[in-house]
């Protein structure tokens, strides 16, 4: 799920965060900057893992800012191909079923990914598997095992407001999304003997 | 910014959570402001932490209580099998405890291992992780380890 990618970009750290130990007040610049954002073609930036390697900083005329060039490794959320994710619905629609991590929420599974003899019960509005006679229910808040199967990029940057058209103001697509296909163990592994309410275990320590 | 590399290493939902744990755990002199790493930190918190400090209810079998040592384990007792990096990699996240989902995760198991080779590795998985439902001794051995190795570290230093 997480991958580690080696960023270099040029830290600015302002006068009040002089007194800060140089290496803490680098690290919460970049966090500041990048943590909970996507990089396209890269993933979800979660956090600095280290820093390389830092310049010398170099205060320019008039501001008292601290430039500093930074080379440093991220902590980045992007799960491969055919990863299995444990991950909840979030919902679902006759388009689909939403599904989300805590920390991320743009994963779907389109219909045609759902297994054979699958719907979306309109009553329920949960998407149903029948095997065997039985029915399954996806419900809302329930874990799934979840293979991922594709990855959608949409560069969100802002354009000028003359190549933006009259529909710019109507859907907001999210950065990155996943696309994955349910794996057939849900209803067996989550579920039996499984019951989340039932006392938590304890361990040493 | 440059990206210099864009995939210098993958980690492990232990890795993660044990960078997060340090993190938090690093004295500051002067408090974070607050931002979006807050945000971020405490989802992840959430979903990598074990079941007890754990409030997204993640399944009790997800994010076992184990240590470093515990993880290098199980690479070396994998390493006979010749798994792919991302099969073990998965193997440590979602830690299979059936040959359900130990076929999902390894690509054609049945091709490549025989019934036997396969409970071998369930095993091999369930004795270094830990188990659902059983006692805490392996957990506790693995956690006890990583904390008798930082002590002695500290010791010299």
């Amino acid at each position: 799920m997480f991958i580690l990618t080696t960023l270099s970009d040029l830290v600015q750290i302002s006068p009040e965060d002089v007194e800060k130990p140089s290496g803490e007040s680098i690290q919460d610049n970049i966090n500041v900057k990048y943590a909970n954002k996507v990089i396209q073609k890269i993933g979800l930036c979660i956090c600095v893992y280290d820093i390389l390697n830092a310049s010398d900083g170099l205060i320019g005329h008039g501001t008292g800012i601290v430039n500093v060039n930074v080379e440093f490794r991220l902590i980045v959320f992007r799960p491969f191909k055919g990863e299995i994710l444990l991950a909840q619905i979030s919902g679902a629609s006759e388009y689909g079923m939403k599904i989300r991590l805590d920390f991320f929420d743009d994963i779907f599974v389109p219909p045609n990914l759902m297994f054979p003899k699958s719907f979306f019960n309109v009553q329920e509005q949960v998407w149903t598997w029948v095997n065997d006679g039985d029915e399954y229910f996806y419900d809302k808040n329930e874990w799934v095992r979840v293979r991922v199967e594709d990855e959608q990029w949409n560069d969100i940057s802002p354009s000028p407001p003359s190549e933006r058209g009259s529909e710019s103001t109507t859907e907001r697509k999210s950065p990155y999304s996943i696309t994955v296909s349910p794996l057939p163990l849900w209803k067996q592994d989550v579920l039996n003997d499984v019951g989340f309410d039932v006392a938590v275990r304890t361990w040493a320590g | 910014m440059k990206i210099l590399e864009s995939q210098s290493a993958v980690l492990s939902n232990y890795e993660v959570y044990a960078h997060l744990t340090a993190m938090r755990a690093t004295p500051r002199t002067a408090p974070r402001k607050p931002s979006n790493v807050d945000t971020v930190l405490k989802e992840l918190t959430d979903y990598l932490s074990p079941p007890p400090a754990s409030r997204s209810r993640v399944p009790r079998y997800q994010n076992p209580p184990y240590g470093a040592a515990a993880l290098r384990a199980l690479v070396a007792g994998l390493r006979p099998y010749d798994l792919t990096k991302s099969e073990v990699l998965m193997i440590a996240n979602l830690r299979p405890e059936g040959l359900g989902l130990l076929d999902c995760v390894v690509e054609e198991c049945d091709e490549r291992f025989t019934a036997e080779r396969q409970d071998e590795i369930v095993k091999i998985v369930g004795d270094v992780l830990g188990r659902e439902g059983d006692g805490d001794g392996v957990d506790g051995d693995g956690v006890d380890g990583v904390d008798g190795e930082g002590g002695h570290e500290d010791g010299p230093v």
